[in-house]
């Protein structure tokens, strides 16, 4: 069967099957991928992203099972007997409490601006000139060595509910991830957009390779507590920790620092955070979440204070808060993080830290203690030393630890400009301005 | 089946690859996951796909294409084919591969209780009667367990002739819980897994070694006291000794990682092709990556290039021995591949990654490496830990561990940091526990774009280090 078509039979089947809450979720699409290292492109991959998942709950209110299955959807006997599979399936499993049905209602959707560009998905081996580009500008700037990705993507979405849901969208994205690496030292930086024409992947590129050189011969360093400037994407690898924590079902099981911190500092009152589902151009936007709901801007953190949890229907319901339309089925889920920038230029920033560091990325970020945030983080790449709001050096091997709400509410600044980062590490989409958190706390091996 | 996978393999070839390989697998994948006693996620998936993998020119090509059909396989491969050659042109190097023996084989892993017997009833009531037994211990506070089974049946064919048909099912669970005693909280997470039929649940013998975790991490909470601060010896348990192989020995010895293929986002190594032979640890050093382990996270005969598998001896005596290798990295180096190519499921490229990883055991009992230090921790396990991109900067910050003073262990110690550099750890091994002390734990082992999370285990015996800096 067509893919859609499939989606319609499924739907009237598990109807007729006695499923009560149903959401089935069609996607058709392609990804690709140059993946390079060394100069050399050494992997160049395409999947096709067809999918058909359903989720379905059975019985009655208040002692609804649920379940969910992606289905195998070419032929339509074999849809049936996949379907009565799963209806047993789900008779057989324990009531899922948690789960308290689909939101009802009427819906008014909006297209979500600029998320798709037909150019992307007729890209094809046209991405090559952008790729051998990018990795000789990088060596033209005096990187030795580059690596990373140059990624697309691009499909459509169609939602079809038991409530009457029946909405679509197509979006596309673009992504240069490079790495410029000399002898001792590197810089990595993304680019990220959903149409080709605001893909500005050169001045990234130059970036990288400049602050790869500008990092060579680094030292050890003295551990002890240090003021320091995240750069956007380490400082957007925080705030993917932040956003995570906000998440009503986390806040649940133990695996988020935002326990009974509801209407509490959390962070310095400089810093706020929006989760927003339908930011035009946002590489994680769609019109709709999971359940159905309108997606819409939250404001998570406002000026230090937590003002919500991310949540789906029933996880709103359980904390009596209003709906964020962040569903996830099962947990919800954040969409673009966004935190509005501050007053001081960049430039600002690292004039007035008289002694200190700016760290460009990081990784690993890993917990001793969810509830307390008890953390700890490996700076990488480039890893400034900075005296009298100048860059003296570059440092080496070493690792920043603390709590999470210690740590933001040591925020003392933010630059006035976004950057836009999705990576390994922040694989939530996010923008953010480069961030100055005072006192923290670094030891060196 | 075999016929589909010879006409992808064909295309790619007509289309001007001069090598390709072909999989087809189908994932019958049956999860479920708790938070506390509620079931928040149930689902079963039997996905069929074929993923192809050609060389052409300098560079390589993949297509993943979802329940395939010929003219799906067509029209990709031929598309991807003409992508691969305009990237190829990039190219300066030569792209080589190892030449390798073709094998034709089939092979599974027996299942004493095939997976397909138990009901989803009695899978998913696992998890909830685990949870309730926890939820009586006073401790105890709140947990998510997820319980997995997966049977993977998966043909594989090369243009070199090699054809392997294999059956691998496998159960995994991930646990995380929190424990709350004395006014302060801990968290323990950890992951099982193994190849095998439901007799591999059964052996992780969960109400009694989850009741244990718990009841000792109260006791961490109830009576420990603070980290001692100064150089001290530390004696680590087979959980310990194990993140410390696979981050800081297993991770850097991966020869892509070493020759910077993976260098943007998993990172690079400290260790070069030229330092085989090299000592970076103690005399009683001694480190093997397998496959070959029955009924272990990561067992197979084959990889995923063909290639036969064999034990990697990667630490002997102390002294680098080799590399963890695939057909490309090898035949840089000028060796034959030992079989390290893995991939975490069909859609994903296949990388050089660890198996089964360990501290081979040597001739002291725990106890014996116990009474060796004046003062110092026994570290039992950990929950943080991390490590830089060049497997050099290594942490691990102690869960369950206990003071030791004149050579014996006395109260429980709240949260020591083993924080130390790659070759001061290995440096500074001392005694190694013997077999009493020998075990095995599951890893979800991280790498590659898009990341791929695939079943590893680590460990080995308890180590005594000497001499680190708390």
């Amino acid at each position: 069967m067509r893919l859609n078509a499939a989606q319609d039979y499924t739907l009237k089947k598990l109807k007729s099957l006695g499923a009560k809450d149903i959401v089935i979720t069609s996607h058709s699409g392609e990804s690709f991928q140059n993946k390079f290292a060394n100069n050399e492109v050494v992997a160049n991959k395409n999947w096709d992203t067809s999918s058909l998942s359903v989720f379905l709950s059975i019985g009655e209110d208040g002692s609804l099972k649920t379940s969910g299955t992606d289905i195998s959807y070419s032929d339509q006997t074999d849809i049936d007997k996949q379907l009565i599979r799963l209806i047993k399936f789900t008779q057989n499993n324990p009531i899922n409490k948690n789960f308290s049905g689909l939101p009802t209602g009427t819906f008014r959707y909006r297209d979500v601006r600029g998320i798709y560009d037909p150019e992307i998905k007729s890209l094809g081996s046209k991405a090559v000139p952008i790729l051998r580009d990018a990795i000789d500008l990088a060596n033209q700037k005096g990187a030795e060595r580059t690596a990373g990705t140059l990624s697309h993507s691009y499909g459509s979405t169609r939602l079809v509910t038991s409530t009457g849901v029946d909405e679509s969208y197509d979006n596309s994205n673009i992504s240069l991830s490079l790495r410029s690496l000399t002898s001792d030292s590197s810089a990595h930086k993304v680019c990220v957009a959903t149409n080709i024409k605001e893909f500005k992947y050169r001045p990234k590129v130059i970036q990288s390779a400049d602050e790869a050189k500008l990092a060579s011969y680094p030292e050890k360093i003295k551990s002890g507590k240090y003021d320091i400037i995240f750069q956007p994407m380490a400082f957007a690898n925080l705030v993917n920790e932040v956003g995570r924590a906000t998440i009503a079902e986390g806040v649940e099981t133990g695996s988020s620092f935002y326990l009974n911190k509801l209407n509490k500092q959390v962070t310095n009152e400089k810093f706020s955070l929006f989760d927003v589902g339908n930011l035009a151009r946002g590489i994680g936007s769609k019109p709709f979440d999971s359940e159905g709901r309108p997606t819409k801007a939250t404001e998570l953190i406002s000026s230090g204070t937590l003002k919500t949890y991310l949540n789906n229907s029933s996880s709103a319901k359980r904390f009596k808060l209003q709906p964020t339309a962040n569903a996830g089925l099962l947990y919800a889920q954040p969409s673009n993080l966004v935190v509005p920038i501050g007053r001081k230029s960049d430039e600002k920033l690292l004039s007035g830290l008289d002694d200190g560091l700016m760290i460009t990325n990081s990784w690993y970020h890993r917990y001793q203690n969810y509830l307390k945030g008890s953390f700890s983080v490996l700076p990488r790449d480039a890893i400034f030393v900075v005296k009298s709001g100048r860059i003296i050096g570059s440092a080496k091997d070493i690792r920043i630890s603390g709590d999470m709400i210690n740590l933001m509410k040591n925020i003392d600044e933010l630059s006035n400009k976004k950057e836009r980062i999705v990576n390994w590490e922040s694989d939530i989409p996010t923008e953010v301005p480069s961030g100055r958190i005072n006192n923290v706390n670094v030891t060196s091996v | 089946m075999e016929d589909l996978l010879k006409f992808a393999i064909s295309v790619a070839q007509d289309a001007g690859a001069n090598w390709a390989e072909a999989r087809y697998a189908l994932e019958d994948v049956t999860s479920f996951y708790y938070d506390n006693n509620v079931p928040v996620s149930s689902y079963y998936t039997k996905d069929n796909s074929i993923f192809v993998r050609f060389i052409t020119g300098n560079s390589m090509g993949t297509v993943f294409i979802p329940e395939p059909t010929r003219g799906k396989i067509g029209s990709a491969v031929k598309k991807q084919v003409r992508i691969t050659k305009a990237a190829s042109r990039i190219n300066k190097e030569e792209l080589k591969f190892s030449e390798e023996k073709a094998h034709s084989k089939k092979y599974s892993v027996k299942e004493k209780i095939k997976l397909n017997s138990i009901s989803d009833e009695k899978k998913s009531k696992t998890i909830l009667e685990l949870y309730n037994s926890l939820s009586k211990l006073d401790s105890f506070d709140s947990s998510s367990i997820g319980l997995k089974t997966k049977i993977t049946d998966k043909y594989y064919m090369n243009s070199d002739g090699s054809n392997i048909h294999s059956v691998i099912p496998e159960a995994t669970m991930n646990y995380f819980f929190t424990v709350k005693a004395n006014g302060k909280s801990t968290q323990r997470m950890n992951y099982l897994a193994g190849k095998g039929g439901w007799e591999t649940v059964n052996n992780w013998n969960l109400n009694k070694t989850l009741t244990s975790e718990v009841k000792n991490l109260s006791n961490v909470l109830n009576k420990g006291v603070a980290a001692p601060k100064g150089v001290m010896d530390f004696v680590v348990g087979h959980e310990v000794t194990g993140i410390m192989v696979h981050e800081s020995v297993g991770h850097p010895y991966e020869a892509d990682r070493i020759m910077g293929r993976e260098s943007a986002q998993a990172g690079e190594s400290f260790v070069k092709t030229d330092m085989v032979g090299r000592r970076v640890g103690s005399d009683y050093v001694n480190i093997i990556d397998t496959s070959l382990m029955k009924n272990s996270a990561a067992y197979y005969l084959y990889d995923e290039e063909g290639v036969k598998a064999r034990d990697k001896i990667l630490m002997k005596n102390g002294l680098i021995n080799e590399f963890m290798h695939d057909r490309n990295s090898s035949a840089k180096m000028g060796l034959t591949s030992n079989a390290s190519s893995r991939i975490s499921d069909n859609s994903k490229e296949p990388l050089i990654r660890m198996s089964n990883t360990y501290v081979v055991p040597g001739k002291s009992s725990e106890s014996s490496l116990i009474k060796d230090v004046k003062r110092g921790i026994y570290m039992k396990n950990f929950m943080e830990w991390n490590i830089d991109d060049t497997r050099y900067n290594f942490k691990a910050k102690g869960n369950e561990a206990y003071l030791i003073e004149n050579g014996e262990v006395t109260k429980p110690v709240l949260f020591p940091n083993l924080e130390v550099d790659t070759f001061k750890m290995w440096s500074s091994v001392d005694g190694v526990g013997n077999k009493a002390s020998f075990g095995m734990v599951g890893g979800p082992c991280g790498k590659g774009e898009p990341m791929q999370g695939v079943p590893t285990s680590m460990g080995g015996p308890s180590l005594l280090l000497r001499g680190i800096k708390l």
